[in-house]
């Protein structure tokens, strides 16, 4: 049977009845919309890499204890519980002390993967060059607001529901994040 | 009496989250209000040049959480 037709609900009573394949089909269906997302808000692949580990250990441990009760909303779900992860992670480092290097840059965002090819790396560096042109200098509640429905694929009332804004406010912000967006975009000089 | 649209109804329309008659009536709205209409281009535009990612966290991650899964199955050996 195709995963296609077997919705996120069957999956998840599936795994919980101890099918471990339903967790893998529902991992390999959200997950780059899920790191993707916390990619940009926290712009390090390898603190991104964590908290999408810890979110499906959160995960897990939420479905074996019964905690799943929102029906035909498996992503937006598992999105609160990253963004909840994402939130954590900016709560202690305003308590912990920024490891750079001599021209202020973050010492683990500069940092390489082993595993990555030469040409892995350069996509990955122009994907990232673009998005930090476009994105990363956005008012923080516009940026979030842009990942959470361009990115994440999160209905602005599903936005509303996970920042706790209604919906208005969600869609002003996002409203902003584009006019701010595309001046930046003729500043840059990028043909649309 | 004429329905009018915001910028804001336009992102909804852009994003799918409207109601197929209300889509249906804001494209003949915009064929009246010409500022709107310009926003309209301008926001489709901006929205295209947005870098289109597909990023995914490396293999072994997701192994790591499917055998934390299977280690602590309810009825794991």
């Amino acid at each position: 049977m195709s995963n296609q037709i077997i919705s996120d609900d069957e999956l998840v009573q599936r795994y919980i009845q101890g099918d471990e394949l339903a967790l893998k089909t529902l991992i390999e269906r959200h997950e780059s919309r899920i790191f993707t997302s916390i990619y940009l808000l926290v712009k390090n692949k390898y603190l991104a890499e964590d908290i999408f580990q810890e979110t499906f250990i959160k995960v897990i441990k939420a479905l074996r204890k019964g905690h799943y009760e929102e029906s035909g909303k498996f992503q937006p779900w598992v999105m609160r519980i990253a963004k909840n992860l994402v939130l954590d992670h900016f709560r202690k480092q305003a308590r912990m002390p920024q490891i750079t290097d001599t021209e202020g840059n973050e010492i683990m965002t500069t940092l390489r993967f082993a595993d990555e090819s030469t040409e892995d790396q350069i996509i990955r560096s122009e994907e990232e060059t673009m998005v930090k042109a476009l994105i990363q200098n956005l008012p923080e509640e516009q940026r979030e607001v842009l990942i959470l429905r361009h990115y994440a694929g999160l209905s602005f009332k599903e936005i509303s529901e996970l920042t706790g804004q209604n919906v208005n406010t969600a869609l002003g912000r996002m409203r902003y994040a584009l006019i701010n967006l595309r001046k930046l975009i003729e500043k840059n000089n990028i043909m649309l | 009496m004429q329905i009018t649209f915001t910028q804001e109804d336009v992102l909804r329309h852009l994003y799918g989250e409207m109601r197929a008659a209300e889509s249906q009536a804001l494209k003949s709205y915009l064929l009246t209000d010409s500022e709107l209409s310009e926003y309209y281009y301008e926001v489709c535009a901006t929205l295209n040049a947005l870098p289109k990612l597909d990023m995914r966290p490396r293999r072994g991650i997701l192994d790591r959480i499917l055998a934390f899964s299977e280690e602590t199955a309810p009825n794991h050996a």
